[in-house]
């Protein structure tokens, strides 16, 4: 008997590894093809997911919401956590975190009351709607911002507070369903809500977890990592540390996610620093896959859990969501910005071009699949269930289609981007002179190599002269015209040129020419080199810079 | 002899000054100079190893600017001399103006439609500054082209 159960379990487990397997095998596919393509990745996941939804026998995956949350949420969290520097991130912490919290408060509010109002939603599952959707995840906003040059303050604005809604949106979204289950249990439509418990009740479970996740991670940074030179072991004491904090902060009845939070600023913030630049980069690339599957995951899960034609049935509903959002992500970024501003100032203030971006920015993405995910089919009834669902993915789906494929040019109208058109000119040119050169050199080849008749060659040589010499002459104007390029193009090649040093240091110690200890030594150097050029790079291309004692002279 | 001292940092009114430079001492005869100050203090509170190494890399970029000037002068048949200081960037200039008894000190302003903060009143007010406190005459030259005498307040 016993062995017929465990037979049936391990058929089960294989089924799931399966179907883990296939998912994963999608993604990298979805992946390879969208690196040829420019559309969003995270869009491409979930339309693949909705073909595969035609196809249940396929993929029969039987995922709980308690392995959403736990297995998949954590290392989102985790990994977005280890790039927040303190450093960066104090200088407007008071707003991010009124932002953070304040703002997903009142979002869970204004879009709690629309959709209970505007549809045929109860309350409390209105309000684990509004908070669900409130977590921002302004990732692919971030890749434009640093493809198009916009200042490090507008990247740490948004990362930060989209870094801390996403926990306060899961502590408001796990209230509101305990509040739920409460109802359901006693049998009553009416929940006996009290707001100052629920205050009390929210401050506890947040501080809860941020404690928690700041013992853990002092922890592992000052005991583990700056004591262990192993880049595996400690590795995995992250992962570790990055599961067992989300672990034991739900034990302990606080909010394992914000636990994962602190924990993973620690050791972005210390832990990191404690360590050898080779567990740096295992660190940094370890948690990049590790991100990089579970969000291919939520993607693809939530495209398989909802058919096409409920697109079509809810929209309405779908449309009351998105408009809600729209206006609420306004109404929190527009008024607490300008508030903030009254307190600040000039130099703190956060410029009108800024806010605007701040709004049409707020995208909406995994962490608000993932928790809809978690919404079974008791709690609401099936029907309800799966609007929530449907129309969660309505509203990610408008962000990043509308939202996220339009803010490139919201960024430029607003003259945001600092590698402006004379920048892109100045590179066209670069690339113009450095193309002819190499074409050059190709056409010396083949001469040496007897392949090319030596008239031809004179005659293309000459021809390619006057090319190069045309394209140099070019460059040497437009920097004459713009001579700020100067020092952009003195602080590309710089960091080129330290990126080389790096290189080289490894190549040194995979040859064996230098010991482990000279290497770690040498490239940390190198990597303290780079992230000095960062911060003259961020003083120099930025529109707002911090005022620097010594800008008053050419 | 009294020299000409072009202060730079590589920004937008630095190649309209450093020309400027050059052209008045083809035609005065005059020594120059181009000065760059490595001035850390801008960046904000910075760890025990970050402010090494941004030192460093501002050096790196100042040797690289002066040179870029040095090359500029000798293109018209000077020879100049550079000079690299660090401190208080407002500070070493006006020291080292008023220690060389220069004859002129040079800044360049930044063009009225870039991004920087500072507007050419606050150069001024610098460049008024330090014709107060050396007596030494201070001329800006604009990104754009054109120079702003400084006279005494």
């Amino acid at each position: 008997m016993e062995s017929t159960l465990s037979a049936v379990q391990e058929g089960g487990l294989i089924q799931q590894e399966i179907g883990f397997v296939l998912l994963l095998t999608i993604a990298a596919i979805v992946a390879i093809v969208i690196r040829r393509v420019r559309f969003p990745y995270t869009v491409a996941l979930v339309l693949v997911g909705l073909v595969l939804s035609f196809f249940p026998n396929v993929l029969s995956l039987d995922v709980s919401s308690e392995l959403i949350l736990a297995v998949l949420v954590p290392p989102l969290i985790f990994e977005a956590t280890l790039h927040i520097k303190w450093r960066e991130l104090r200088e407007d912490l008071p707003l991010v975190l009124f932002l953070a919290v304040g703002g997903t408060l009142v979002s869970t509010f204004i879009v709690g009351i629309l959709v209970f109002q505007f549809l045929d939603i109860p309350l409390i599952g209105a309000l684990a709607f509004g908070a669900l959707i409130s977590a921002t995840d302004p990732v692919a906003v971030i890749a434009f911002f640093r493809r198009l040059g916009v200042s490090k303050r507008l990247s740490i604005l948004m990362e930060g507070e989209s870094l801390l809604n996403d926990g306060v949106a899961i502590v408001i979204f796990s209230l509101a369903l305990n509040a739920a289950t409460v109802a359901a249990v006693s049998g009553t439509d009416a929940v006996d809500f009290s707001l100052s418990t629920a205050i009390l009740e929210f401050f506890r479970v947040s501080m809860g977890g941020l404690g928690i996740g700041l013992v853990l991670g002092y922890v592992v940074s000052y005991v583990v990592l700056k004591n262990v030179d192993d880049h595996l072991i400690e590795t995995a004491t992250t992962v570790a540390l990055a599961f067992g904090a989300y672990v034991l902060g739900e034990r302990l009845h606080v909010s394992g996610i914000l636990a994962v939070v602190a924990a993973g600023l620690m050791v972005g913030n210390i832990g990191s620093q404690n360590t050898s630049p080779t567990t740096q980069l295992t660190l940094e690339n370890f948690w990049e896959f590790m991100a990089f599957v579970a969000n291919s995951l939520v993607f693809l899960l939530i495209g398989l859990e909802i058919l096409v034609a409920q697109l079509i049935v809810f929209a309405v509903p779908i449309a009351v969501a998105v408009f809600a959002v729209l206006l609420s992500r306004a109404m929190t970024v527009y008024s607490f910005t300008g508030l903030h501003n009254q307190f600040v100032s000039n130099g703190r203030a956060v410029p009108r071009p800024y806010q605007h971006v701040m709004f049409w920015g707020g995208l909406r993405g995994a962490i608000s699949l993932a928790l809809v995910l978690t919404l079974g089919n008791n709690l609401f009834g099936s029907t309800i269930a799966q609007e929530l669902r449907v129309m969660t993915f309505g509203v990610v789906l408008f962000t990043i289609l509308f939202q996220g494929l339009s803010i490139e040019r919201l960024i430029e109208r607003l003259g945001l981007a600092l590698r402006s058109e004379h920048t892109l000119e100045n590179q066209r040119r670069q690339a113009m002179a450095y193309a002819k050169r190499a074409g050059r050199r190709e056409l010396d080849r083949l001469r040496d190599e007897g392949i090319l008749y030596r008239e031809i060659w004179e005659a293309m040589r000459s021809v390619y002269d006057d090319e190069l010499n045309d394209a140099t002459r070019r460059l040497g104007k437009h920097l004459e015209a713009y001579p700020e390029l100067e020092r952009e193009m003195y602080l590309q090649a710089r960091a080129d040129v330290l990126k080389a040093e790096r290189s080289a240091i490894s190549d040194a110690a995979s040859r064996g020419f230098i010991t482990d200890e000279v290497y770690d030594e040498l490239v940390r150097r190198a990597n303290q080199q780079m992230a000095a050029l960062e911060l003259i790079t961020e003083q120099t291309l930025s529109p707002h810079p911090a005022k620097t004692r010594d800008e008053s002279h050419a | 002899m009294h020299s000409i001292i072009c202060a730079t940092r590589g920004g937008v009114g630095s190649r309209a000054v450093e020309f400027a430079a050059i052209e008045r001492a083809k035609k005065t005869g005059q020594a120059l100079v181009f000065l760059y100050v490595i001035d850390t203090g801008g960046y904000g509170d910075l760890d025990d190893m970050m402010r090494p190494a941004l030192r460093d890399e501002l050096l790196w970029m100042g040797k690289t600017l002066l040179r870029i000037a040095e090359r500029r002068a000798k293109a018209a048949n000077l020879t100049a001399e550079i000079v690299i200081r660090e401190g208080y960037a407002r500070e070493e200039i006006s020291q080292y103006a008023a220690t060389t008894q220069a004859a002129v000190l040079m800044l360049g302003a930044p063009r009225f439609t870039t991004a920087n903060i500072f507007g050419d009143d606050e150069i001024e007010r610098f460049a008024r500054s330090i014709r107060q406190s050396t007596g030494i005459p201070v001329e800006i030259i604009r990104a754009e082209g054109g120079s702003i005498p400084v006279e005494e307040p």
